[in-house]
């Protein structure tokens, strides 16, 4: 047990220096590891996928945890889970030192001109995508039926949303916790 | 100490809501650390997103990560980012070992319908207040159109570009524009990220040294700066597809 668990240790660091983007970087990884290992189907992926959609947590993580419990127990879930994390964590230490170093340097302040609206480009695009799995019903649409392509229920609900967040001033939590509520009682999944 | 045990628990708690993946921490970030705690600004975040963005790892670790480092050094990385995982794995390793299929409940699919509708106008909230700082000018609209476009419609595109690209370009393209036009240029960017942190009074020799270090190395494209400028539009699209192959 713990040769394998050094194993997957191993597999998840190595999946945690070469992932570059986030969460669904780390799929191919999982497939490669998934076919080469066996610790795990490709239908528990797909799975996993649909629980990460369901809990907080990035997929990367909740696929080391996972794997890592099915071969080694709880330990084995946290000690996939931290050799996941551990790599970026190293790198960001590095620049993060870096950067305290060249704070005001005009090349870096240059970069940062660019970096910046990068930055909320990505954060658009990350709401667009959120947007058309809430929002809207793209299936519908190449099917040709366009009445069913907008979620009335959900537009409803962002709308409301969108005017109370700048009314009333309360934690992000509590609109998460009012928008899961309407969910369920006017059923959004359907 | 208790700074540590601080950052623990700030990121636990951010970890054990943060659904929808890294992007949609940046309006609990916003809530919890700068409106609540001060330990950082809007301009830092979004600028430890474009990093955490183009570095390997999960996005949402890497911002842990370096806020963390900003507040009590290697440390205060490690805290803040076993805060954050914290509560992800205690949920995994619940349903792993009880509710193997929790994704299926129609209450969870219903819920998550809901929190998924809350998420977007998070963001989208976020982007609003973030934008006055990120696009200060006309070329800075339309780097992020450019990027937005190409990141948001990848699958649609003939050629996908990994979103790490598209950031590093950008920093890329930021250097290189900036040197052109270096009076107003610079003087804009300081009225635009300076007024939540000091960034170019602090610490004045480390700032001279790492410019001289950066001027020994770059010599060469200082001087063939002007010619680079006139043909930037055309590198800028030879650039992008090179990183497509």
């Amino acid at each position: 047990m713990n040769m394998s668990i050094l194993r997957l240790m191993l597999d998840f660091f190595k999946t945690g220096l070469f992932a570059v983007g986030g969460g669904l970087a780390t799929l191919p990884f999982l497939y490669e590891m998934s076919d080469t290992h066996g610790w795990f189907s490709h239908a528990d992926v797909a799975d996993m996928i649909a629980i990460s959609e369901s809990t907080p947590g990035a997929i990367g993580i909740n696929m080391s945890t996972y794997a890592g419990f099915k071969t080694g127990g709880i330990a084995g879930g946290i000690l996939a889970s931290l050799s996941l994390a551990a790599p970026s964590l190293i790198i960001i230490l590095f620049i993060a030192s870096f950067l305290d170093k060249f704070k005001g340097n005009k090349y870096v302040e240059r970069a940062f001109y660019g970096l910046r609206p990068a930055s909320i480009a990505m954060i658009s695009a990350a709401g667009i995508n959120v947007a058309k799995t809430s929002l809207v019903n793209v299936p519908a649409l190449q099917e040709g039926n366009f009445a069913a392509f907008f979620s009335w229920k959900a537009i409803l609900l962002a709308i409301l949303l969108f005017f109370a967040q700048k009314k009333v001033k309360l934690h992000p939590v509590f609109f998460l916790a009012f928008a899961a509520l309407i969910g369920v009682i006017f059923r959004f999944a359907e | 100490m208790k700074d540590l045990l601080d950052l623990y628990l700030a990121f636990f708690k951010i970890g054990m809501v943060n659904f929808g993946g890294g992007y949609a921490m940046l309006p609990l970030l916003e809530e919890e650390l700068v409106k609540k705690k001060h330990w950082t600004s809007m301009d830092e975040l979004m600028d430890y997103f474009a990093i955490g963005q183009c570095t390997p790892g999960v996005i949402a670790l890497n911002v842990s990560t370096f806020i963390g480092h900003k507040k009590k050094g290697t440390a205060g990385a490690i805290a803040s980012t076993i805060g954050f995982l914290s509560a992800p794995i205690v949920i995994i390793l619940l349903i792993a070992s009880f509710l193997t299929n929790f994704a299926d409940l129609p209450i969870v699919k219903n819920a998550f319908a809901g929190i998924r509708v809350c998420v977007c106008i998070l963001i989208i909230q976020a982007i609003l207040r973030l934008w006055k700082k990120a696009v200060v000018d006309k070329m800075a609209l339309a780097l992020y159109l450019v990027i937005f476009f190409l990141a948001a419609f990848s699958k649609q595109l003939p050629i996908s570009l990994p979103a790490a690209g598209l950031v590093i370009m950008a920093g890329i393209f930021g250097i290189f524009f900036r040197r052109e036009q270096n009076g107003t240029g610079e003087s804009e960017s300081k009225a635009g990220t300076g007024g939540s942190e000091n960034k170019p009074d602090q610490g004045g020799s480390k700032t001279d040294e790492g410019e001289s270090k950066a001027d020994k190395g770059g010599n060469k494209p200082y001087e063939g700066n002007k010619k680079l400028s006139e043909s930037e539009t055309e590198k800028r699209g030879t650039e992008r597809e090179d990183a497509g192959k």
